[in-house]
């Protein structure tokens, strides 16, 4: 889900690049000393996830891991994501420098959803293995969303567009899903910490 | 339900390559045509992708086409590129918001130019054509008394864009870089350098 250069039309990008300038500054202010390292380990993980090619069927996709991040990151996975998706698209030229904003909202913005909506839960349901399995999911759904609405405003129709992105990606929520409710219940048994507050 | 499941897989089989993150391209031309084929990072043919031949100056859609099952597409070189000596631009589209472009520079298209004109002249693909047309050459020589250069140099270039072929497209593809363990260690380098940056910044003094 990384949009290429070129592709999109040059409103679409100023405001993904604003918006991102706009997370990326409210994220560092809120970030806090004790969670640096935290960010960057799952600005690797995020960084690597790119690369693990999940084979589901006649498809073959990668893993996106953005609920995840969001979950365990907070509102600092805006920074993880942003400087994970820059060294994809100089190292792997994945997306691209101009498209680097709309795509830090694309893949950042479901996530911080899906961790604000974790850290709202009282902490039974933060331990329950589908809630979590929908945020992991809900992460992907979004960003198939966000990267719908973006071909749209760039000119293409955006129900079938929608339409292709998500039916496509069913199987990568799937996964998502359950290695975020996998990971998330095994952080609650070896790192509550890490998890239970941000 | 069983529908819907269908409907998924067969979904799913159609876009399948879509789901990779890059798209390349890659172009040569020969024998009066463009070769074009499309390759996604991780391997993944470009399947049924448009693919749109532009003037680079204007941005001007000169010529279309789709890639086949193996992801390749030849498409003939337009004549008005040919003749206004244009610089082209291939661009293939492979949908969910995945595009990459390859330049074709004016002056591979004239070299081309000159075989188009020998496909009408002497059309060499089987060798007894070549034969014929050596004999013809020499009876040309034998009526002249000396070779016509013009001629000669017809055949050649023919000959020589046959032989090249093979080596014009493994040149071509050989410019795809996959990712190195050397891209993935260095990010997360990177990563750790800024934490440490970070760190140092928000550390209380």
């Amino acid at each position: 889900m990384h949009i290429s250069e070129g592709v999109l039309s040059l409103p679409v990008l100023l405001t993904g690049a604003g918006l991102t300038a706009i997370g990326t500054a409210w994220a560092l202010k809120k970030l806090d000393y004790n969670q640096i390292p935290k960010t960057a380990i799952l600005s690797a993980v995020f960084f690597v996830a790119s690369l693990i090619h999940v084979p589901i069927g006649p498809s073959n996709m990668h893993l996106v891991l953005n609920g995840l991040t969001g979950i365990i990151l907070g509102p600092a996975c805006i920074l993880a994501i942003l400087v994970a998706l820059f060294l994809q698209a100089v190292l792997f030229q994945f997306g691209g420098l101009t498209a680097l904003g709309v795509n830090t909202v694309i893949m950042a913005g479901p996530a911080l959803v899906c961790g604000l909506i974790y850290y709202s839960l009282p902490v039974k349901l933060k331990k329950n293995i589908f809630v979590n399995f929908c945020l992991g999911a809900l992460g992907i759904l979004g960003s198939g969303l966000l990267v719908a609405i973006s071909l749209a405003f760039s000119g293409e129709a955006f129900l079938p567009a929608a339409k292709l992105i998500i039916l496509a990606h069913i199987p990568v929520m799937v996964v998502e899903g359950i290695i975020a409710s996998l990971t998330v219940s095994f952080l609650h048994k070896v790192r509550p910490e890490m998890i239970e507050k941000r | 339900m069983a529908k819907l499941l269908l409907t998924i897989i067969l979904t799913l089989g159609f876009i399948s390559s879509s789901l990779a993150h890059r798209v390349n391209v890659f172009c040569w031309v020969e024998g009066g045509k463009i070769n074009c084929t499309g390759k996604f990072a991780s391997g993944n043919k470009a399947q049924d992708c448009q693919v749109k031949i532009l003037d680079k100056k204007s941005g001007q859609v000169l010529v279309q086409g789709k890639t086949n099952d193996q992801g390749e597409v030849s498409i003939p070189i337009p004549q008005k590129a040919i003749k206004e000596k244009l610089d082209l631009e291939v661009e293939l589209i492979a949908g969910m918001g995945h595009k990459n472009t390859w330049p074709i520079p004016a002056d591979e298209l004239v070299e081309d130019e000159m075989s188009e004109d020998t496909t009408q002249a002497t059309d060499i693909d089987t060798p007894e054509e070549f034969q014929k047309s050596e004999t013809e050459l020499q009876s040309k020589v034998g009526a002249a008394g000396s070779i016509d250069t013009a001629s000669l140099e017809k055949v050649l270039n023919k000959v020589l864009d046959r032989k090249l072929k093979p080596v014009m497209e493994k040149l071509t593809l050989l410019q795809e870089r996959p990712i190195s363990f050397a891209d993935i260690f260095g990010g997360i380098g990177y990563i750790l350098g800024l934490m440490g940056i970070a760190m140092y910044f928000k550390s209380k003094k």
